[in-house]
């Protein structure tokens, strides 16, 4: 994988574990050739260990035209209940990797899953700018330790 | 008539550098630019007015072409750049804000060219289509969290600023 990037504040005792699920996500991704992603489940089964963090973290996973990741970030930690996203940081992120497609993942700490209006409101922000470059949104997932949560199942993009 | 900026007020004027190397590249990071002409790369003092931007734009823009600066934080210009401009207004707007996210400004100004832009200058009105274009590119930036300043008409004349004339 060409980018693994976690932005963190050194002090903070989150980012231990933040980086613990990059590389957890990076061992079972980054293989060659790499595999397409073909559903939300891979996603959501790669962003697994995410579910334990004890707070908020948000990832974006910019993909290629062939459903392949390029990388993964680490957007933002936030609270136990709220992560704030910085939506120009994000399109830094695709613009640099020339993503044709993104998935967004973020975890609930209180385990589940279902989204809340805040994420959809956020979604449709996200979507709005990516609409700008004509960047794909593939899927937004929520992942918690009782299940996790597809926008694309769902029929919620 | 005093009116409403966000610009910040400086005592100091914006002192316009000599336009040094290196040319702004046609790519940006990784990034193809489609409409990015190359030309002066100038950074240099917190833009504090309108007639800061015009001086900044007098010293670096390519004659009759759309021309961006793109700011950080404290107004200073991280970037600038001319645009061609065939059009696609959708293509110019990609850009201009692909520019200004990778270069990691956070607001930017525009300069574009317009054949009354002495005439608004002397009190003419701007016309509606001028106004529409302008509210697009600042709803357009405003959709991916910058902050477009300014929106300056101009020609070999002279020059207005839709901020100082408070239509944008």
């Amino acid at each position: 994988m060409d980018q693994w990037v976690t932005v963190f504040d050194p002090k903070d005792e989150a980012p231990k574990l933040l980086r613990r699920v990059v590389v957890l996500a990076q061992r079972r991704y980054d293989k060659r050739p790499r595999p397409a992603i073909r559903s939300w489940r891979e996603l959501a089964s790669l962003m697994e260990p995410g579910a334990n963090l004890d707070r908020e973290a948000f990832w974006v996973l910019p993909m290629d035209a062939s459903n392949r990741l390029i990388g993964l970030y680490v957007a933002n930690i936030g609270t136990a209940t709220s992560a704030v996203v910085d939506i120009p940081a994000v399109l830094r992120v695709l613009l640099a990797t020339q993503a044709a497609s993104v998935t967004f993942v973020h975890n609930h700490p209180s385990g589940h899953s279902a989204p809340s209006p805040e994420d959809s409101g956020l979604l449709r922000r996200l979507k709005s700018a990516l609409d700008l470059f004509e960047i794909d949104l593939f899927d937004n997932v929520i992942v918690g330790q009782n299940g996790a949560f597809s926008y694309a199942e769902a029929r919620m993009l | 008539m005093i009116t409403p900026t966000p610009y910040e007020e400086v005592g100091e004027r914006l002192m316009v550098p000599n336009p040094p190397d290196p040319l702004v590249p046609h790519k940006l990071g990784p990034l193809e630019l489609r409409t990015a002409v190359e030309g002066p790369l100038v950074t240099g003092r917190r833009i504090a007015s309108s007639r800061d931007v015009a001086a900044l734009m007098r010293s670096s823009a390519l004659p009759g072409l759309p021309f961006l600066a793109c700011l950080n934080a404290k107004n200073e210009p991280v970037l600038t750049s001319s645009l061609h401009h065939d059009g696609s207004t959708e293509e110019l707007l990609q850009d201009a804000i692909a520019m200004t996210l990778l270069s990691g400004a956070v607001a930017a100004v525009f300069c574009s060219p317009h054949p009354d832009a002495h005439d608004i200058e002397m009190g003419s009105e701007v016309d509606g289509e001028t106004i529409g274009d302008a509210m697009q590119m600042r709803e357009a930036f405003e959709l991916v969290g910058l902050r477009m300043l300014d929106v300056m008409l101009f020609n070999e004349d002279g020059h207005s600023s839709l901020l100082d004339l408070m239509v944008l």
